[in-house]
This record gives C-alpha cells, structure tokens and sequence, in this order.
C-alpha cells in the first residue's frame, strides 16, 4: 500500500444525472481527488452546511461547521430544482464558502450562459463531456486558493479564464444564443438509491 | 442485424463451444513448450525446451495450441467489431476516452457505465414514444427528455444516437413539428443497434478474459 506523501483534496461533484455523476467521481478518482457527488443544488448546500431556503426539507438551520474541507466544488449547470448557477451565487454569497473554487460543467455552448457563469465567480466552465484533460486544469485553482495570498488586489492574481471543447464536439451547437439562466423543464424520476455518496 | 454481425455471433458461438470442448491441462508449467508437427513454437515465454514423449507433447500442444488460437480469435472479432463502431460513427471518441479511465482497479467501469446508460436511454425512448403517442402532445417535455438523452448519450460516446438528438432539437427549435416525429423512429433504431452491439462487445470481453487472454487496446 502506497502512502500518500501529499494531502488529496477533497472535491464535491453536483449532477442530476446518474451516468454523469459516476463519469466525473471517476474522472476525479483517477486524478488523486477525493470525491462526494450529489445529485442536486439542494444537497449540495446541505453538505456544505449553507440551508437553502428554498429547500423542501425544511428544517431548522442548522448550525454546524461542514465536518470535511471541500476543495472545489464542481456542478452541471441545468438541475431540476436550484440550477448550478443558484449553487453557484449561494456559494459565493458565504462568507464561509466563497473562497471555493467553483466550476461549472454544461452540455451547451451557449456564450451568455457561460459569461454569466464567470461574472457571477466561476473558475471555469467546462463543456460536456467533461475529459482527463478538462480535470487536469482543476488543480491550479485549488493551489492559488488554498496558498494565502498577501496581495490585496485579487484581480491580479487572478488566471485567465478559459473554455473548454470536447474534441467531439463536431458540429456546432446552433440553437439560440439567448440564455435568461431557464434550463428546459427537467423531468427526471429520481431513481438513484442514495442521495449522498461519500467515496 | 446485417451480414457481420451474424457471422460475428456465430464466430462467438463457436470459439465459446470450442473453449468449453477443451481439456483442462494437469499441470501448468511457466516453462512448458508446445510444439506440433509444423513446428509452431508456442510457448507462454518464449522458452523452448523439450519433454520425453513426443505423443504427450503433441497432444498437450493441440490443447493449449487451440486454446491460444480461439483466444486470437476472440480478440480479432473483439478488435473488427471494435473498429467497425468507430468507423461506423457508432461510437466516437469520447468511448476511448471511457476505455482509458478503465484499469485493474476499475475494471467494470465501460460496463457499469454503458449498463447505465441502456437503463437510462430505454426509460427516456419509452417516455418518447409514449408521450408521442397522447391525444395532445406535451413537446416540451419531449424536448426536455431529448435533452437528457443527448446528454447521455455524449457522455458515453453514442455519436448516432447524440446526433439524431441534436437534429431533433433542431426541428424543435424551427418549432417543426413533423420534422421532430420523424426523429422518433431513428432514434429508436440506433438505440436498438447501439445496444446490440454494445453486447456483443462486452460478451466478447468475457469470453476473451475467460479463455485467459487479455482485451485488445485501440490504437487512436
């Protein structure tokens, strides 16, 4: 058995869909993160201690510190309930949560979509299907995140934000380019047998 | 199903009653040479070295010399099939990409992965062509399990089946109707051939795996 001379970082991975959770758990795995997926907004800020008000348990806040550091959060942009970009302010709103790197994955090439993503604090957006090369990207995120950066100006140190394409991706995606941020009615039944999966 | 994949199940068919036909050898030597009577060296490592009766070698030597060859076998009917996906636009490159996120330590996951997506692209198919076949068509939601389907199906590399999704949106953003239902059929189409084929693929992993040999890897 190996012993881990670096510490892995931990990484949480939102996604409605079933097939798409199990590509990016394992996507991350292979790149030495940890990884808890959950399959919607909802849980997502469950685990990481924030209460959604929207949320249809709605229990008492609850006042605990999240248990585990979460490093990067990673989450679709279209959910049935709140959207990626809703996980993505609520975060950002935290004072405990904002400095997270936050990272959004769409199946869509839709520039107003993505430029909002950004201007609301995304780290990078990426197109799916999300690839290895996609997650080898992740890491200088959490680095400058997690590095105390004495430089007041953030703005500075700030990378340049880039966006991924699947090399797959033959054709270009010509639907309309205006996003007002409503993903298509989503009608999933939820079959997935638990709603937590700490790996 | 056309001419090759039938000629592919009944290559399956044989090489598996072929493999279930063959002795089990007594002995496994690291060091064991086979030869037959045109000197075809077959050795597990490359070593050649000679036992005291040439009837025993002979035999031992079909055996495992048969074996060897049914494994071949299986594994250029995995490679032609494999090949003839790409080729076919079937899959594309987001398959390999699956391929290679397999490895001893997950070496289910392009199974456990396409099994998903045959549960999830059937219940949404069904869904489509139930929901087609209402009094008044809810396209919307159609739409909205198309997109799904599409996600799905890019996910895993099912090039045919994201592209018909993608047409289908096409003719529902131009709000063309007829064009949407004619997407219905073909797309039912290639799920049915993806899935065949798909089960092919993996059967012919097993069997390889069983008779002892390893999957060919693409070469892109």
């Amino acid at each position: 058995m190996t012993v881990e001379t670096q510490p892995q970082f931990h990484v949480l991975a939102v996604d409605d869909s079933v097939l798409d959770r199990k590509l990016i758990e394992r996507l991350l795995k292979t790149s030495s993160y940890q990884v808890t997926t959950v399959d919607s907004g909802t849980k997502a800020l469950e685990f990481l201690g924030i209460q959604d008000e929207n949320s249809e348990n709605a229990a008492s806040v609850s006042p605990h510190h999240q248990e585990v550091e979460v490093n990067l959060i990673i989450t679709d942009y279209c959910m049935p309930g709140i959207t990626g970009y809703d996980l993505l302010k609520k975060v950002k709103e935290s004072s405990s949560l904002r400095d997270i790197p936050v990272v959004i994955m769409s199946s869509e090439n839709i520039p107003s979509r993505i430029s909002r993503c950004m201007e609301e604090g995304a780290d990078e957006f990426f197109l799916k299907p999300v690839q290895l090369s996609d997650v080898s990207r992740l890491k200088p995120h959490i680095l400058k995140k997690s590095v105390k950066c004495q430089d007041e100006n953030q703005n500075q140190n700030k990378s340049v934000t880039t966006i991924s394409s699947p090399t797959n991706n033959v054709s270009g995606n010509k639907r309309k380019a205006t996003d007002d941020g409503i993903c298509s009615e989503r009608i999933r039944t939820r079959y997935s047998a638990g709603p937590v999966t700490i790996v | 199903m056309n001419i090759q994949d039938l000629q592919n199940l009944q290559l399956i068919q044989i090489a598996s009653e072929r493999i279930r036909n063959v002795e089990r050898p007594r002995s496994v030597s690291s060091v064991s040479p086979f030869i037959n009577n045109n000197s075809t060296i077959l050795s597990s490592c490359g070593v050649l070295c000679l036992n005291p009766t040439q009837e025993s070698i002979n035999q031992e030597g079909n055996t495992q010399r048969e074996k060897a060859m049914d494994v071949n076998m299986l594994q250029r009917t995995y490679s032609d099939l494999l090949t003839s996906l790409f080729r076919e636009g079937i899959l594309n490159q987001q398959f390999t990409e699956l391929q290679q996120l397999q490895d001893e330590n997950n070496p289910g996951f392009v199974y456990e992965v396409v099994s998903l997506f045959f549960e999830d692209a059937g219940r949404l198919i069904n869904e489509l062509i139930s929901n087609f076949n209402q009094q008044a068509v809810d396209y919307k939601k159609i739409d909205a399990y198309v997109h799904q389907l599409k996600g799905s199906s890019a996910s895993i590399g099912a090039e045919k089946i994201r592209s018909v999704c993608q047409t289908f949106r096409e003719y529902y953003d131009k709000n063309d109707i007829q064009g949407c239902y004619n997407c219905i059929q073909p797309l039912n189409q290639e799920f049915v051939t993806f899935k065949s084929k798909l089960e092919a693929l993996f059967t012919l992993e097993q069997q390889i795996v069983a008779a002892g040999g390893s999957i060919p890897m693409m070469r892109h």
